[in-house]
Protein backbone atom coordinates (compact mmCIF):
# COMPACT_ATOMS: atom_id res chain seq x y z
CA UNK A 1 0.00 0.00 0.00
CA UNK A 2 2.51 2.48 1.16
CA UNK A 3 4.79 1.56 -2.06
CA UNK A 4 1.90 2.07 -4.56
CA UNK A 5 1.61 5.48 -2.42
CA UNK A 6 5.10 6.14 -2.97
CA UNK A 7 5.06 5.41 -7.16
CA UNK A 8 2.07 7.69 -7.79
CA UNK A 9 4.32 10.59 -5.82
CA UNK A 10 6.93 9.65 -7.48
CA UNK A 11 5.60 10.33 -11.08
CA UNK A 12 3.69 12.91 -9.61
CA UNK A 13 6.67 14.77 -8.13
CA UNK A 14 8.82 14.18 -11.68
CA UNK A 15 5.68 15.93 -13.25
CA UNK A 16 5.82 18.72 -11.26
CA UNK A 17 9.60 19.04 -11.85
CA UNK A 18 9.12 18.49 -15.76
CA UNK A 19 6.25 21.96 -15.34
CA UNK A 20 8.76 24.26 -13.59
CA UNK A 21 11.18 26.78 -15.17
CA UNK A 22 14.31 25.85 -15.43
CA UNK A 23 17.72 26.31 -18.06
CA UNK A 24 17.26 22.33 -18.80
CA UNK A 25 13.02 22.25 -18.90
CA UNK A 26 13.72 24.87 -21.28
CA UNK A 27 15.27 23.19 -23.42
CA UNK A 28 14.08 21.21 -26.19
CA UNK A 29 13.62 17.64 -25.14
CA UNK A 30 15.56 16.20 -28.70
CA UNK A 31 18.57 17.94 -27.23
CA UNK A 32 18.31 16.81 -23.77
CA UNK A 33 17.35 13.35 -25.07
CA UNK A 34 20.83 13.77 -27.72
CA UNK A 35 22.73 14.70 -24.51
CA UNK A 36 21.72 11.80 -21.97
CA UNK A 37 22.41 9.14 -25.54
CA UNK A 38 25.97 9.97 -25.79
CA UNK A 39 26.70 9.76 -22.26
CA UNK A 40 25.31 6.84 -21.53
CA UNK A 41 26.92 5.22 -24.96
CA UNK A 42 30.23 6.50 -23.52
CA UNK A 43 29.16 5.02 -19.72
CA UNK A 44 28.27 2.23 -21.65
CA UNK A 45 31.74 1.67 -23.51
CA UNK A 46 34.20 2.50 -20.66
CA UNK A 47 35.35 -0.94 -19.88
CA UNK A 48 36.85 -1.93 -16.18
CA UNK A 49 40.29 -0.70 -17.32
CA UNK A 50 38.68 2.51 -17.53
CA UNK A 51 37.09 3.12 -14.16
CA UNK A 52 38.99 6.17 -13.61
CA UNK A 53 37.20 7.88 -17.21
CA UNK A 54 33.98 6.22 -16.01
CA UNK A 55 34.36 8.26 -12.67
CA UNK A 56 35.19 11.62 -14.13
CA UNK A 57 32.20 11.55 -16.97
CA UNK A 58 29.74 11.22 -14.05
CA UNK A 59 30.69 14.69 -13.17
CA UNK A 60 28.58 15.92 -15.54
CA UNK A 61 25.43 14.95 -13.32
CA UNK A 62 25.94 17.33 -10.98
CA UNK A 63 26.35 19.95 -13.39
CA UNK A 64 22.74 18.57 -15.17
CA UNK A 65 21.48 18.95 -11.75
CA UNK A 66 22.61 22.27 -11.04
CA UNK A 67 20.77 23.59 -14.51
CA UNK A 68 17.84 21.33 -13.53
CA UNK A 69 17.61 22.84 -9.99
CA UNK A 70 17.03 19.35 -8.63
CA UNK A 71 17.35 17.73 -5.60
CA UNK A 72 19.74 14.95 -5.18
CA UNK A 73 17.54 13.76 -2.37
CA UNK A 74 15.03 11.62 -4.46
CA UNK A 75 16.78 10.37 -7.15
CA UNK A 76 19.23 8.92 -4.42
CA UNK A 77 16.53 7.18 -3.08
CA UNK A 78 15.64 5.67 -6.12
CA UNK A 79 18.95 5.01 -6.54
CA UNK A 80 19.56 2.84 -3.52
CA UNK A 81 17.76 -0.19 -4.72
CA UNK A 82 18.75 -0.28 -7.76
CA UNK A 83 22.45 -0.27 -6.31
CA UNK A 84 21.91 -3.27 -3.95
CA UNK A 85 20.93 -5.20 -7.14
CA UNK A 86 23.88 -4.71 -9.12
CA UNK A 87 25.90 -4.81 -6.84
CA UNK A 88 24.82 -8.51 -5.82
CA UNK A 89 25.02 -9.27 -8.72
CA UNK A 90 28.38 -7.67 -9.50
CA UNK A 91 29.98 -9.25 -6.29
CA UNK A 92 30.05 -13.02 -8.10
CA UNK A 93 33.21 -10.84 -9.82
CA UNK A 94 35.31 -10.54 -6.54
CA UNK A 95 35.70 -14.00 -6.93
CA UNK A 96 36.05 -15.43 -10.36
CA UNK A 97 36.96 -12.45 -12.51
CA UNK A 98 40.69 -13.64 -13.77
CA UNK A 99 41.47 -10.25 -15.70
CA UNK A 100 44.79 -7.81 -14.45
CA UNK A 101 44.60 -5.31 -11.78
CA UNK A 102 42.67 -1.96 -13.04
CA UNK A 103 44.24 1.64 -11.78
CA UNK A 104 41.64 3.98 -10.13
CA UNK A 105 43.59 7.27 -10.33
CA UNK A 106 47.65 6.33 -9.15
CA UNK A 107 45.86 3.32 -7.25
CA UNK A 108 46.02 -0.05 -8.26
CA UNK A 109 42.74 -1.97 -7.11
CA UNK A 110 42.05 -6.06 -8.40
CA UNK A 111 40.35 -6.57 -11.15
CA UNK A 112 36.96 -8.75 -9.45
CA UNK A 113 36.80 -4.97 -7.57
CA UNK A 114 37.31 -3.01 -10.49
CA UNK A 115 34.41 -4.69 -12.31
CA UNK A 116 32.20 -3.97 -9.78
CA UNK A 117 32.88 -0.68 -9.18
CA UNK A 118 32.46 -0.07 -12.79
CA UNK A 119 28.92 -1.63 -12.63
CA UNK A 120 28.01 0.18 -9.70
CA UNK A 121 29.07 3.32 -11.70
CA UNK A 122 26.75 2.85 -14.76
CA UNK A 123 23.83 1.97 -12.60
CA UNK A 124 23.90 5.05 -10.88
CA UNK A 125 25.03 6.64 -14.59
CA UNK A 126 21.85 5.47 -16.14
CA UNK A 127 19.18 6.15 -13.14
CA UNK A 128 20.71 9.57 -12.56
CA UNK A 129 20.25 10.68 -16.17
CA UNK A 130 16.99 8.99 -16.50
CA UNK A 131 15.59 10.76 -13.70
CA UNK A 132 16.75 13.89 -14.60
CA UNK A 133 15.64 13.65 -17.91
CA UNK A 134 11.71 12.30 -17.08
CA UNK A 135 12.45 15.44 -14.47
CA UNK A 136 13.34 18.22 -16.78
CA UNK A 137 10.91 17.01 -19.53
CA UNK A 138 7.39 15.64 -19.34
CA UNK A 139 6.48 12.39 -21.09
CA UNK A 140 3.97 14.50 -24.00
CA UNK A 141 6.85 16.49 -24.74
CA UNK A 142 9.49 13.33 -24.84
CA UNK A 143 7.01 11.46 -27.42
CA UNK A 144 6.83 14.81 -29.69
CA UNK A 145 10.81 14.75 -29.72
CA UNK A 146 10.76 10.81 -30.21
CA UNK A 147 8.19 11.19 -33.38
CA UNK A 148 10.69 13.51 -35.13
CA UNK A 149 13.23 10.76 -34.77
CA UNK A 150 12.78 7.83 -37.59
CA UNK A 151 11.23 5.46 -35.08
CA UNK A 152 8.27 3.48 -35.38
CA UNK A 153 4.85 5.48 -34.36
CA UNK A 154 3.18 2.57 -32.33
CA UNK A 155 6.79 2.91 -30.67
CA UNK A 156 6.49 6.40 -29.43
CA UNK A 157 2.44 5.93 -28.68
CA UNK A 158 3.17 2.71 -26.76
CA UNK A 159 5.52 4.40 -24.66
CA UNK A 160 3.62 7.47 -23.89
CA UNK A 161 0.65 5.38 -22.69
CA UNK A 162 2.32 2.96 -20.43
CA UNK A 163 3.40 6.01 -18.87
CA UNK A 164 -0.21 6.94 -18.38
CA UNK A 165 -1.56 3.46 -17.71
CA UNK A 166 0.80 2.86 -14.98
CA UNK A 167 -0.04 5.84 -13.11
CA UNK A 168 -3.90 4.36 -13.63
CA UNK A 169 -2.86 1.16 -12.51
CA UNK A 170 -1.34 1.94 -9.67
CA UNK A 171 -4.18 4.23 -8.53
CA UNK A 172 -6.45 1.53 -8.98
CA UNK A 173 -4.28 -0.48 -6.70
CA UNK A 174 -3.78 1.90 -4.14
CA UNK A 175 -7.61 2.42 -4.44
CA UNK A 176 -8.85 -1.80 -3.88
CA UNK A 177 -6.09 -2.05 -1.31
CA UNK A 178 -7.63 1.16 0.49
CA UNK A 179 -11.39 -0.44 -0.12
CA UNK A 180 -9.71 -4.21 1.42
CA UNK A 181 -8.17 -2.48 4.37
CA UNK A 182 -11.22 -0.75 5.10
CA UNK A 183 -13.23 -3.82 5.33
CA UNK A 184 -10.56 -6.23 6.91
CA UNK A 185 -9.35 -4.03 9.46
CA UNK A 186 -7.67 -7.12 11.17
CA UNK A 187 -5.96 -8.13 8.48
CA UNK A 188 -2.58 -7.61 8.18
CA UNK A 189 -1.44 -6.89 4.75
CA UNK A 190 -3.79 -9.17 1.70
CA UNK A 191 -3.48 -12.68 2.47
CA UNK A 192 -2.20 -15.19 -0.40
CA UNK A 193 -5.59 -16.60 -0.99
CA UNK A 194 -7.47 -13.84 -2.20
CA UNK A 195 -4.32 -11.44 -4.04
CA UNK A 196 -4.60 -13.90 -7.37
CA UNK A 197 -8.59 -12.72 -7.65
CA UNK A 198 -7.46 -9.21 -6.81
CA UNK A 199 -5.01 -9.20 -9.01
CA UNK A 200 -6.92 -9.94 -11.75
CA UNK A 201 -9.37 -7.61 -10.83
CA UNK A 202 -6.97 -5.30 -10.59
CA UNK A 203 -6.03 -5.25 -14.17
CA UNK A 204 -9.84 -5.84 -15.27
CA UNK A 205 -10.07 -2.34 -13.47
CA UNK A 206 -7.16 -0.95 -15.03
CA UNK A 207 -7.90 -1.64 -18.88
CA UNK A 208 -11.74 -0.34 -18.17
CA UNK A 209 -10.17 2.95 -17.11
CA UNK A 210 -7.50 2.98 -19.73
CA UNK A 211 -10.21 2.08 -22.45
CA UNK A 212 -11.88 5.17 -21.49
CA UNK A 213 -8.36 7.46 -21.75
CA UNK A 214 -8.28 5.93 -24.90
CA UNK A 215 -11.80 6.67 -26.14
CA UNK A 216 -11.77 10.39 -24.71
CA UNK A 217 -8.51 10.64 -26.89
CA UNK A 218 -10.15 9.51 -29.93
CA UNK A 219 -13.32 11.68 -29.29
CA UNK A 220 -10.86 14.88 -28.94
CA UNK A 221 -9.19 13.68 -32.60
CA UNK A 222 -6.46 11.56 -31.74
CA UNK A 223 -5.44 9.77 -34.67
CA UNK A 224 -2.15 8.22 -33.24
CA UNK A 225 -0.09 11.12 -33.83
CA UNK A 226 0.39 13.46 -30.65
CA UNK A 227 0.69 17.65 -31.28
CA UNK A 228 3.60 19.37 -31.21
CA UNK A 229 4.41 21.35 -27.97
CA UNK A 230 6.08 24.64 -27.91
CA UNK A 231 9.48 25.09 -26.19
CA UNK A 232 10.71 28.18 -24.35
CA UNK A 233 14.99 28.11 -25.04
CA UNK A 234 16.71 28.59 -27.81
CA UNK A 235 18.77 26.63 -30.50
CA UNK A 236 21.50 27.98 -29.27
CA UNK A 237 20.77 26.74 -25.13
CA UNK A 238 20.33 23.22 -27.45
CA UNK A 239 23.35 23.23 -29.11
CA UNK A 240 25.26 24.02 -26.56
CA UNK A 241 24.18 21.24 -24.44
CA UNK A 242 24.54 18.82 -27.05
CA UNK A 243 28.43 19.89 -28.01
CA UNK A 244 29.27 20.73 -24.55
CA UNK A 245 27.98 16.97 -23.77
CA UNK A 246 29.89 15.77 -26.82
CA UNK A 247 33.07 17.19 -25.72
CA UNK A 248 33.02 16.04 -22.24
CA UNK A 249 32.29 12.57 -23.14
CA UNK A 250 34.75 12.35 -25.89
CA UNK A 251 37.29 13.88 -23.43
CA UNK A 252 36.29 11.70 -20.94
CA UNK A 253 36.41 8.46 -23.35
CA UNK A 254 39.91 9.50 -25.25
CA UNK A 255 41.20 12.42 -23.89
CA UNK A 256 42.74 11.32 -20.58
CA UNK A 257 45.03 8.96 -22.30
CA UNK A 258 46.37 11.74 -24.05
CA UNK A 259 47.50 13.51 -20.44
CA UNK A 260 48.48 10.00 -19.01
CA UNK A 261 45.91 9.46 -16.17
CA UNK B 1 -34.58 25.41 -36.54
CA UNK B 2 -32.70 22.16 -38.17
CA UNK B 3 -31.98 19.14 -36.76
CA UNK B 4 -28.46 18.93 -35.31
CA UNK B 5 -29.25 15.00 -34.31
CA UNK B 6 -31.82 12.22 -35.65
CA UNK B 7 -32.19 9.20 -34.45
CA UNK B 8 -34.62 6.76 -35.92
CA UNK B 9 -35.09 3.20 -35.01
CA UNK B 10 -32.09 2.51 -32.84
CA UNK B 11 -31.58 -0.79 -31.45
CA UNK B 12 -29.04 -1.51 -29.59
CA UNK B 13 -27.97 -5.09 -27.21
CA UNK B 14 -24.65 -5.97 -25.55
CA UNK B 15 -23.54 -9.17 -26.58
CA UNK B 16 -23.65 -12.18 -23.80
CA UNK B 17 -21.67 -12.49 -20.98
CA UNK B 18 -21.17 -16.21 -21.71
CA UNK B 19 -21.55 -18.80 -25.48
CA UNK B 20 -24.86 -19.99 -25.26
CA UNK B 21 -26.07 -17.29 -23.56
CA UNK B 22 -28.90 -14.56 -25.45
CA UNK B 23 -27.47 -10.86 -25.95
CA UNK B 24 -28.54 -8.35 -23.25
CA UNK B 25 -31.05 -5.88 -25.33
CA UNK B 26 -30.56 -2.54 -24.16
CA UNK B 27 -32.04 -0.01 -26.42
CA UNK B 28 -35.73 -0.81 -28.50
CA UNK B 29 -36.37 1.44 -31.67
CA UNK B 30 -35.71 4.20 -30.53
CA UNK B 31 -36.69 7.67 -32.89
CA UNK B 32 -36.22 11.16 -31.69
CA UNK B 33 -34.68 14.19 -32.83
CA UNK B 34 -32.72 17.04 -31.54
CA UNK B 35 -32.66 20.85 -33.02
CA UNK B 36 -29.47 23.41 -33.20
CA UNK B 37 -29.75 24.87 -29.49
CA UNK B 38 -32.24 22.20 -27.66
CA UNK B 39 -31.36 21.37 -24.61
CA UNK B 40 -32.64 18.00 -23.72
CA UNK B 41 -32.57 15.69 -20.43
CA UNK B 42 -32.32 11.95 -20.76
CA UNK B 43 -33.52 10.17 -17.71
CA UNK B 44 -34.18 7.13 -16.53
CA UNK B 45 -33.34 4.88 -14.10
CA UNK B 46 -30.14 2.95 -13.64
CA UNK B 47 -29.27 0.09 -16.27
CA UNK B 48 -32.16 1.79 -18.37
CA UNK B 49 -29.31 2.40 -21.65
CA UNK B 50 -28.55 6.44 -20.84
CA UNK B 51 -25.00 5.84 -21.08
CA UNK B 52 -25.11 3.43 -24.36
CA UNK B 53 -27.32 6.16 -26.27
CA UNK B 54 -24.81 8.64 -25.57
CA UNK B 55 -21.92 6.57 -26.20
CA UNK B 56 -23.53 5.03 -29.82
CA UNK B 57 -23.96 9.02 -30.99
CA UNK B 58 -20.57 9.24 -30.94
CA UNK B 59 -19.68 6.08 -32.25
CA UNK B 60 -17.69 4.81 -28.87
CA UNK B 61 -20.27 1.67 -29.70
CA UNK B 62 -20.90 0.01 -33.04
CA UNK B 63 -24.52 1.30 -34.24
CA UNK B 64 -26.39 -1.82 -35.01
CA UNK B 65 -29.87 -1.48 -35.88
CA UNK B 66 -31.42 2.29 -37.10
CA UNK B 67 -29.85 5.17 -38.49
CA UNK B 68 -28.22 8.50 -36.23
CA UNK B 69 -27.72 11.40 -38.11
CA UNK B 70 -25.50 14.14 -36.64
CA UNK B 71 -25.30 17.03 -37.97
CA UNK B 72 -26.69 16.26 -41.31
CA UNK B 73 -24.19 13.40 -41.58
CA UNK B 74 -25.24 9.96 -41.36
CA UNK B 75 -22.82 7.78 -38.52
CA UNK B 76 -20.48 5.83 -40.33
CA UNK B 77 -16.81 5.42 -40.11
CA UNK B 78 -15.77 7.74 -42.70
CA UNK B 79 -18.19 10.61 -41.39
CA UNK B 80 -16.90 9.92 -37.57
CA UNK B 81 -14.01 11.80 -37.19
CA UNK B 82 -16.16 14.86 -38.30
CA UNK B 83 -19.29 14.07 -36.29
CA UNK B 84 -16.43 13.91 -33.08
CA UNK B 85 -15.01 17.43 -33.81
CA UNK B 86 -18.97 18.65 -33.84
CA UNK B 87 -19.54 16.73 -30.65
CA UNK B 88 -18.46 17.17 -27.19
CA UNK B 89 -18.80 14.28 -24.61
CA UNK B 90 -18.30 14.78 -21.06
CA UNK B 91 -17.78 10.99 -19.30
CA UNK B 92 -19.75 9.80 -16.11
CA UNK B 93 -16.24 9.08 -15.02
CA UNK B 94 -14.25 12.40 -15.89
CA UNK B 95 -11.40 11.94 -14.15
CA UNK B 96 -10.71 9.49 -16.58
CA UNK B 97 -11.34 11.67 -19.67
CA UNK B 98 -8.23 13.88 -18.87
CA UNK B 99 -4.98 12.59 -19.68
CA UNK B 100 -2.52 15.20 -20.19
CA UNK B 101 -0.19 16.93 -17.43
CA UNK B 102 -2.04 20.10 -16.97
CA UNK B 103 -5.15 21.55 -17.08
CA UNK B 104 -3.75 24.02 -19.66
CA UNK B 105 -2.52 21.30 -21.99
CA UNK B 106 -5.54 19.08 -21.58
CA UNK B 107 -8.21 21.87 -22.16
CA UNK B 108 -5.91 22.63 -25.53
CA UNK B 109 -5.19 19.36 -26.57
CA UNK B 110 -8.13 18.96 -29.38
CA UNK B 111 -7.11 22.04 -30.72
CA UNK B 112 -3.55 21.60 -30.96
CA UNK B 113 -3.78 18.36 -32.46
CA UNK B 114 -5.90 19.56 -34.93
CA UNK B 115 -3.08 21.76 -35.70
CA UNK B 116 -4.40 25.51 -34.99
CA UNK B 117 -1.79 27.86 -34.86
CA UNK B 118 -0.35 28.59 -31.20
CA UNK B 119 -1.84 32.29 -30.78
CA UNK B 120 -5.58 30.95 -31.70
CA UNK B 121 -4.96 27.73 -29.34
CA UNK B 122 -3.97 30.11 -26.44
CA UNK B 123 -7.21 32.47 -27.02
CA UNK B 124 -9.51 30.08 -27.31
CA UNK B 125 -8.24 27.74 -24.46
CA UNK B 126 -8.60 30.60 -22.25
CA UNK B 127 -11.84 31.62 -23.20
CA UNK B 128 -12.95 28.12 -22.35
CA UNK B 129 -11.45 28.20 -19.40
CA UNK B 130 -12.76 31.90 -18.19
CA UNK B 131 -16.29 30.39 -18.94
CA UNK B 132 -15.64 27.39 -16.34
CA UNK B 133 -14.35 29.84 -13.96
CA UNK B 134 -10.85 27.76 -14.01
CA UNK B 135 -8.62 30.53 -15.64
CA UNK B 136 -6.70 30.87 -12.26
CA UNK B 137 -5.76 27.05 -12.40
CA UNK B 138 -4.95 27.12 -16.37
CA UNK B 139 -0.92 25.67 -14.93
CA UNK B 140 -2.41 23.41 -12.18
CA UNK B 141 -1.33 19.61 -12.49
CA UNK B 142 -4.44 16.93 -12.69
CA UNK B 143 -3.99 15.18 -10.26
CA UNK B 144 -4.47 18.33 -7.77
CA UNK B 145 -7.58 18.68 -8.91
CA UNK B 146 -10.96 18.64 -6.56
CA UNK B 147 -13.38 16.22 -8.18
CA UNK B 148 -15.18 19.14 -9.01
CA UNK B 149 -12.47 20.57 -10.69
CA UNK B 150 -11.78 17.61 -12.65
CA UNK B 151 -15.27 17.78 -14.10
CA UNK B 152 -14.94 21.48 -15.06
CA UNK B 153 -11.41 20.88 -17.20
CA UNK B 154 -12.95 18.25 -18.83
CA UNK B 155 -16.20 20.34 -20.16
CA UNK B 156 -13.79 23.17 -20.68
CA UNK B 157 -11.85 20.71 -22.80
CA UNK B 158 -15.14 20.20 -24.52
CA UNK B 159 -16.25 23.79 -25.01
CA UNK B 160 -13.09 24.41 -26.42
CA UNK B 161 -14.00 22.07 -29.17
CA UNK B 162 -16.52 24.74 -30.30
CA UNK B 163 -19.56 21.73 -30.52
CA UNK B 164 -22.47 22.16 -31.89
CA UNK B 165 -23.64 19.24 -29.70
CA UNK B 166 -22.95 18.38 -26.19
CA UNK B 167 -23.63 15.08 -24.75
CA UNK B 168 -22.87 14.93 -21.00
CA UNK B 169 -23.52 11.70 -19.09
CA UNK B 170 -24.20 12.83 -14.77
CA UNK B 171 -22.20 16.11 -15.30
CA UNK B 172 -23.42 17.20 -12.12
CA UNK B 173 -22.22 14.26 -10.28
CA UNK B 174 -19.28 15.10 -8.11
CA UNK B 175 -19.92 18.84 -7.97
CA UNK B 176 -21.09 20.53 -4.55
CA UNK B 177 -24.16 23.24 -5.03
CA UNK B 178 -21.51 26.53 -5.62
CA UNK B 179 -20.06 24.58 -8.78
CA UNK B 180 -23.61 22.56 -9.38
CA UNK B 181 -25.10 26.37 -10.22
CA UNK B 182 -21.98 27.41 -12.09
CA UNK B 183 -22.34 24.64 -14.53
CA UNK B 184 -26.00 25.04 -14.97
CA UNK B 185 -25.50 29.18 -15.25
CA UNK B 186 -22.26 27.93 -18.41
CA UNK B 187 -25.15 25.36 -19.70
CA UNK B 188 -28.05 27.60 -19.96
CA UNK B 189 -25.69 29.99 -21.56
CA UNK B 190 -24.00 27.84 -23.97
CA UNK B 191 -25.81 27.95 -27.65
CA UNK B 192 -25.11 24.09 -28.65
CA UNK B 193 -27.65 21.48 -28.36
CA UNK B 194 -27.28 19.60 -25.51
CA UNK B 195 -28.10 16.18 -24.37
CA UNK B 196 -27.85 15.40 -20.78
CA UNK B 197 -28.07 12.21 -19.06
CA UNK B 198 -28.61 12.32 -15.47
CA UNK B 199 -30.25 11.28 -12.02
CA UNK B 200 -30.43 14.61 -10.70
CA UNK B 201 -33.91 15.00 -11.98
CA UNK B 202 -33.34 19.11 -10.62
CA UNK B 203 -29.97 19.85 -12.47
CA UNK B 204 -32.41 18.79 -15.82
CA UNK B 205 -35.58 20.79 -14.16
CA UNK B 206 -32.87 24.02 -13.98
CA UNK B 207 -31.10 23.26 -17.78
CA UNK B 208 -33.33 21.67 -19.93
CA UNK B 209 -36.54 22.47 -21.89
CA UNK B 210 -37.23 19.09 -22.71
CA UNK B 211 -36.88 15.95 -21.21
CA UNK B 212 -37.21 12.13 -22.40
CA UNK B 213 -37.96 9.16 -20.06
CA UNK B 214 -36.46 5.89 -20.61
CA UNK B 215 -37.74 2.82 -19.20
CA UNK B 216 -36.50 -0.52 -20.25
CA UNK B 217 -34.71 0.71 -23.46
CA UNK B 218 -38.00 1.99 -24.36
CA UNK B 219 -38.88 5.91 -24.23
CA UNK B 220 -41.41 5.90 -21.81
CA UNK B 221 -42.45 9.83 -22.71
CA UNK B 222 -40.74 12.72 -24.31
CA UNK B 223 -42.00 16.28 -23.68
CA UNK B 224 -41.68 19.32 -21.84
CA UNK B 225 -39.26 19.51 -19.17
CA UNK B 226 -41.48 21.05 -16.29
CA UNK B 227 -44.30 19.11 -17.94
CA UNK B 228 -42.87 15.39 -17.56
CA UNK B 229 -40.86 15.79 -14.30
CA UNK B 230 -43.60 17.05 -12.73
CA UNK B 231 -45.79 14.24 -13.28
CA UNK B 232 -45.06 11.73 -10.35
CA UNK B 233 -47.38 8.98 -11.45
CA UNK B 234 -44.83 8.73 -14.45
CA UNK B 235 -41.58 8.84 -12.91
CA UNK B 236 -42.97 6.38 -10.01
CA UNK B 237 -44.09 3.67 -12.83
CA UNK B 238 -40.32 4.15 -13.91
CA UNK B 239 -38.37 4.11 -11.17
CA UNK B 240 -38.31 7.83 -10.35
CA UNK B 241 -39.31 10.33 -7.97
CA UNK B 242 -40.23 13.65 -8.38
CA UNK B 243 -37.06 16.22 -7.90
CA UNK B 244 -36.74 17.65 -4.76
CA UNK B 245 -37.91 20.99 -4.94
CA UNK B 246 -41.70 19.51 -5.72
CA UNK B 247 -41.24 16.83 -3.40
CA UNK B 248 -40.82 19.96 -0.86
CA UNK B 249 -43.72 21.42 -2.04
CA UNK B 250 -46.00 18.78 -1.74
Amino acid sequence: MKSLKNAIETIHLLDDLAGEDTVLTRLSPLAKLGSLFIFLAALASLGPEKLTNALLLLWVLPVWYRLGRLSWKHPLRQLGPVLGMVGSIGLVNLFWFQGMPVSLGPVQIPGGIGVLLLLLLKATGCVLGAYLLLATTSLEKLACALQKLPLPQVLVISLLLTWRYLVLLLQEGTRMASAYRLRAPESRGIPWKISGSLLGLLFLRSLERAQLVYESMKLRGFQGRFPEQKNAGSLKGDLLLLSSTLAWCLFCRFGLYFFHI
Amino acid sequence: MSAILTLSHIQFQYPAFRPGQDPVPVLHDLSFSLESGEKVGLIGSNGVGKSTLLKLVVGLLPLQEGTLIVGGLPLTPQNLPTIRRKTGYVFQDSESQLFMPTVESDVSFALRNAGLPAEEVEGRTAAALEKVGMEELAQRQIYRLSGGQKKLTAIAGLLVQDPDLLLMDEPSAALDPRNRRKLTEILRRLPCAQLIASHDLDFIWDTCDRVILLSDGWIQEDGPAHEVLSNQALLESCGLELPLRLQKEI
